[in-house]
C-alpha cells in the first residue's frame, strides 16, 4: 500500500500551494489548515522513530514551527508532504542523537531490551502485544535502517518517495530495507511472519 | 539489478502497518498554532529577564547554589561512560583496577564504585574483561544476560539485534544468568537452566528466549577473545552480522545485495590483522560472491547477479 506523499489537496479543501500562499502572506486559518492535512504524516514519521510521548510531541510541533518560518523560502520544488517527511526526519534523528548521548551520560541501566524470559517467540500473542513488540523492535534498530523502515513500512511511501525524504539513493534504500527485515525478523522470530 | 521486495505480500510489512500512528493527539493543531502566533510576535528580549533580578535577587542566588550543589553531587558520583569508536578498540582501567579492552563501536557504562560498594557495569556490543580480585562481586550486565565473577578473564560479546549473548571464559570462573533472572536461583537445572556456572575454556550463550546453553562455536574461548589483536575467529555467523562487524572494526560502509544477505553463514579463521580487502576476498569466495569498491565504501553482490533478479 502506497500512501503517498504527492496529493496537494485534501477532500474538500483547497490544494496545498493556495494554502502555502495564503499562509506565507500571514493567513494563520490557512496555515492551520495545513496543520491539520498534515499531522498524520508527521505523527507516523515522528512517533515511529521516537514512540509516543513528550519527545515525539515537541518534534512534531518544530516540525510545524519550523515549516512556517521556512515558508517565504519553501517554492514548492518538492511537495508538502515531503518537505514535512524531511524536517520531521531530521529533528527525529536530532533528537535520538541527543538522547543517547543523555542516555550514556546519565543512566547505569542497561538499554531497552527486546528479551521478553516468560515468553517464546513462537507463541500466539495479542494484537496489542503483538503492535508493542513490533514497536520496540523497530526502535532497536540502528537510526538509518529504523528511519527507512518507518518511511517505507510503516508509512508506505514508494521506494523512490523514502529515498527522496531521506536524500539518499533508491539503492540504498532497498539495501537497508532489506538488511532491517532480516533483522525485524530474527528479534521478532516467528511472530511477525504469522497472520 | 535489484528489485524491490514484495511488500505487499509480507506479513512483517502488513503488521508494520498497522503500528503507523496518525495523530499527536486531541488539540495537537491550537498548540502548534499558539506556538506559531508566540514565533510571529516581536520578542521582549532581556527586559523581561532583568526583572527577575531586580525583584528577586535572593531567589536566583538560591537557586544558582541549589544548581551548583547538585551540579557537584552528580559530578561526584557520576556514572562512567566509555564509547569505542568504529575502527579502533578501546582500553579502560576501571577503579577497581579491572581492565576491559572495548571492541570498535561499544560501548561500556560504569556505575559509580565509590559510592554503592558494588562494581556493575553494562555493555553494548563486545568487550574483554580482566577482572581484578575483590571483595565485591563484578557484574556485567547485557541486554539480556548477566555475568557475575569475582575475579577472571573473559569475552562478551552482546550485540544489539544479534540474537543473543555469548561469553567465553578464557580464566577462572563465572556465573552466566538471563537478564532478570534471580541472583540466588539454582545455578543448573537440567531441563531449562536458568542460569550456568561456566569454567575456563567453556562457551555460553543466553539467547533471545532467555535460555542459557553452552554452545560448540568450532573455536575456543581464547581465539572468541582474540579480535583484541585484529584476528577473526568467526564461525557460522549470519553474513549481515559478519558485514556489520567488517563496518565497526575498519570504520568502512558495506552495502550488500539484498540477494546475498539471507540465509547465509560464514565462517572464517586468521590469526593475522588481515586489511579488509582481505577479508572480503576469502569470504566472497568461500560464498560464491563478489565486492566492488564504491565511493564511500564496499558493496558485496552475488557472483551471478542473473541468478538474482
Amino acid at each position: 500500500m502506497n500512501r503517498g506523499m504527492t496529493e496537494t489537496q485534501g477532500p474538500g479543501g483547497p490544494p496545498d500551494d493556495e494554502l502555502v500562499r495564503r499562509a506565507r502572506s500571514g493567513d494563520q486559518a490557512a496555515f492551520r489548515a495545513l496543520v491539520e492535512r498534515y499531522e498524520p504524516l508527521v505523527a507516523g514519521t515522528v512517533i515511529g522513530m521516537l514512540g509516543r510521548g513528550p519527545d515525539a510531541e515537541e518534534v512534531g510541533q518544530e516540525t510545524f514551527v519550523r515549516f512556517w518560518k521556512a515558508l517565504d523560502r519553501f517554492r514548492g520544488d518538492s511537495s508538502v508532504g515531503t518537505y514535512l517527511t524531511r524536517i520531521a526526519m531530521n529533528g527525529s534523528l536530532n533528537r535520538l542523537r541527543s538522547r543517547s548521548r543523555w542516555f550514556r551520560r546519565f543512566s547505569s541501566d542497561v538499554p531497552d531490551d527486546l528479551a521478553d524470559p516468560g515468553s517464546r517467540p513462537d507463541e500466539v500473542v495479542g494484537a496489542a502485544e503483538l503492535r508493542d513488540r513490533l514497536d520496540r523492535a523497530v526502535r532497536s534498530l540502528a537510526p538509518d535502517y529504523r528511519s527507512v523502515v518507518v518511511l517505507r513500512l510503516v508509512q508506505g511511501l514508494s521506494t523512490r518517495e523514502t529515498a527522496e525524504a531521506l536524500s539518499i539513493p533508491v539503492g540504498t534504500v532497498l539495501s537497508r530495507l532489506s538488511r532491517a527485515q532480516d533483522r525485524l525478523r530474527s528479534i521478532l522470530g516467528a511472530l511477525a511472519l504469522e497472520d | 539489478m535489484r528489485s524491490e521486495p514484495p511488500l505487499d505480500d509480507s506479513a512483517l510489512g502488513r503488521h508494520l502497518a498497522t503500528t503507523r500512528a496518525e495523530s499527536f493527539g486531541p488539540y495537537f493543531s491550537d498548540r502548534v498554532m499558539r506556538r506559531v502566533a508566540a514565533e510571529s510576535r516581536p520578542r521582549t528580549g532581556l527586559a523581561g529577564a532583568a526583572g527577575i533580578w531586580t525583584v528577586h535577587p535572593r531567589l536566583v542566588s538560591s537557586l544558582a547554589l541549589a544548581f551548583v550543589v547538585v551540579g557537584l553531587s552528580w559530578w561526584i558520583a557520576r556514572p562512567s561512560v566509555f564509547v569505542a569508536p568504529v575502527g579502533s578498540p578501546l582500553a579502560v582501567e576501571l577503579p577497581d583496577g579491572s581492565r576491559v579492552t572495548l571492541a570498535p563501536g561499544s560501548t561500556l557504562r560504569q556505575a559509580s564504585f565509590r559510592f554503592s560498594g558494588e562494581r556493575r557495569v553494562s555493555l553494548s556490543g563486545e568487550a574483554f574483561f580482566e577482572v581484578a580480585r575483590g571483595d565485591a562481586e563484578f557484574s556485567v550486565s547485557t541486554q539480556d544476560a548477566t555475568v557475575t565473577v569475582t575475579g577472571t578473564r573473559f569475552n562478551v560479546r552482546s550485540w544489539t539485534g544479534a540474537g543473543g549473548t555469548e561469553v567465553a571464559l578464557v580464566e577462572g570462573s563465572v556465573l552466566l544468568r538471563p537478564a532478570g533472572a534471580p541472583a540466588d536461583g539454582p545455578a543448573l537445572a537440567i531441563a531449562a537452566p536458568v542460569a550456568l556456572a561456566l569454567e575456563a575454556g567453556d562457551i555460553a550463550r543466553v539467547g533471545p528466549d532467555g535460555l542459557v546453553r553452552h554452545v560448540d562455536p568450532g573455536h575456543t574461548a581464547e581465539q572468541a577473545a582474540s579480535w583484541r589483536d585484529g584476528s577473526f575467529a568467526v564461525s557460522d555467523r549470519p553474513l549481515e552480522a559478519f558485514l556489520d562487524e567488517l563496518e565497526r572494526r575498519y570504520d568502512i560502509r558495506l552495502e550488500a545485495d539484498p540477494a546475498v544477505t539471507r540465509d547465509r553463514t560464514v565462517t572464517y579463521m586468521n590469526p593475522g590483522s588481515p586489511h579488509v580487502e582481505e577479508v572480503l576476498d576469502a569470504v566472497s569466495f568461500a560464498l560464491g560472491l563478489r565486492y566492488a569498491r564504491t565511493a564511500d565504501g564496499w558493496t558485496v553482490v552475488a557472483a551471478d547477479t542473473s541468478r538474482h533478479p
